[in-house]
């Protein structure tokens, strides 16, 4: 497939990642300038890049043609109550998680004795904490 | 930015939201005196969002750092919208690439909705402004890999597929620039044929393909949402296409086309 001309890049480079340039996957400027300049010089691997450029859009066409499926509508429907369902769920775990304000009576004891001395009541109280959700 | 000032004569119900704002800041990072600076004009002048004119005078660093703030504070139903705004556009497309992983439309339906509900639950974890659709099918992708092909036990076809496309296939190509008789018979096939003929091929080939010349993802991409290097990317996909191209041949043999023009 060479002309039979020496060039800077060799054919067999050209041809061996054509598919990259065809892509335009080429990133590097020298590199791409190389590939140009490869075609300018050398009409058997230009036809072969504008060949294979072509069977490459035909490939992306038909495909693009074929894969166009459209989602069934209850599939759509099955999503957003699934989505609805999800954020309902995220939600309550949410409103679970969120910090439980504490409040703590300290403990304190009373103690009473009657005028007599006989009887005496004593009351300790331990601390106690109420949680508010 | 000597205006600074109005903190002060700021109005109460505007002050509120500020504390708001100002709970979520300390997840803010800022390495200079000027960004903080900036920062604060920022989040003084922020409305309920940051516009995308705000936005746009930002630094990208200062902004992503925003957005991340910005998420936070957003509620579930905020998100919930922005989810169904954002992602159902790719249900179609989604669906189309599930066909092609599973084969059958009752998986296929299966495999997008469990997609999104993998992408709901992590849509915080998405960063706005990066490519989305590619997000999805990253999801898309692994949701298939961890559940349905177990199920499926497809044989995976490895090894040799790294020098492959070094190797240039000449032959196969003739100097004639018209439309050849092969483009004629390819154009003739049916959508069928064409699907039938992908859905044949091994699933690396097959998606490479698919990712690359039907949803036009580049190799980097295509690294991201197979979960494999960028090489392997190039050798899947030259050597896919090419499978391809023999494949369809024969599916036109197969048809009688050539032969008889059309019919």
């Amino acid at each position: 497939m060479s002309c039979g001309n020496p060039h800077e890049t060799s054919c067999e480079e050209i041809l061996n990642a054509m598919f990259i340039f065809l892509d335009h996957e080429i990133e590097d400027v020298h590199q791409y300038q190389a590939f140009e300049l490869h075609f300018q010089e050398c009409p058997p691997c230009q036809g072969t890049m504008l060949q294979e450029q072509k069977a490459l859009s035909l490939i992306q066409s038909l495909l693009s043609r074929s894969c166009q499926e459209v989602a069934p509508e209850d599939l759509l429907n099955r999503i957003h109550e699934q989505t609805q369902a999800l954020a309902e769920e995220m939600n309550s775990m949410h409103q679970a998680s969120l910090p439980i304000e504490t409040q703590v009576i300290s403990g304190y004891t009373r103690t009473e004795i009657s005028v007599d001395g006989v009887t005496q009541i004593i009351e300790t109280s331990h601390e106690i904490r109420r949680d508010f959700f | 930015m000597g205006n600074i000032a109005p903190l002060a004569t700021v109005p109460p119900v505007m002050t509120k939201s500020l504390d708001i704002r100002a709970a979520n800041s300390h997840k803010v990072r800022s390495n200079s005196g000027a960004q903080a600076l900036q920062l604060a004009v920022a989040l003084l002048t922020m409305p309920t969002e940051i516009t995308p004119e705000l936005s746009a005078e930002l630094s990208p660093e200062l902004r992503s750092e925003l957005t991340l703030a910005n998420r936070e504070t957003e509620s579930l139903a905020e998100r919930k919208a922005r989810f169904e705004r954002d992602a159902m556009v790719f249900a179609d497309q989604l669906y189309s690439a599930a066909l092609r992983y599973t084969k059958n439309p009752h998986d296929a339906q299966d495999l997008v909705q469990d997609t999104y509900a993998k992408a709901f639950t992590s849509f915080h974890q998405f960063e706005p402004g990066t490519n989305l659709k590619a997000w999805l099918y990253r999801i898309l992708t692994t949701t298939f890999i961890n559940s349905y092909r177990k199920a499926q036990r497809q044989p995976l076809i490895a090894g040799g597929e790294l020098e492959d496309w070094q190797i240039h296939d000449a032959s196969s190509h003739t100097s004639d620039q018209g439309k050849s008789a092969e483009d004629v018979v390819l154009e003739n096939l049916a959508d069928s044929d064409i699907k039938d003929a992908l859905a044949a091929m091994p699933e690396e080939f097959r998606m490479a393909v698919y990712w690359a010349d039907v949803e036009g993802f580049s190799y980097k991409e295509i690294a991201e949402i197979a979960g494999v290097p960028t090489g392997t990317v190039m050798s899947r996909l030259h050597r896919g296409r090419k499978l391809l191209r023999e494949s369809l041949a024969e599916y036109g043999r197969g048809r009688g086309f050539g032969k008889e023009s059309g019919s």
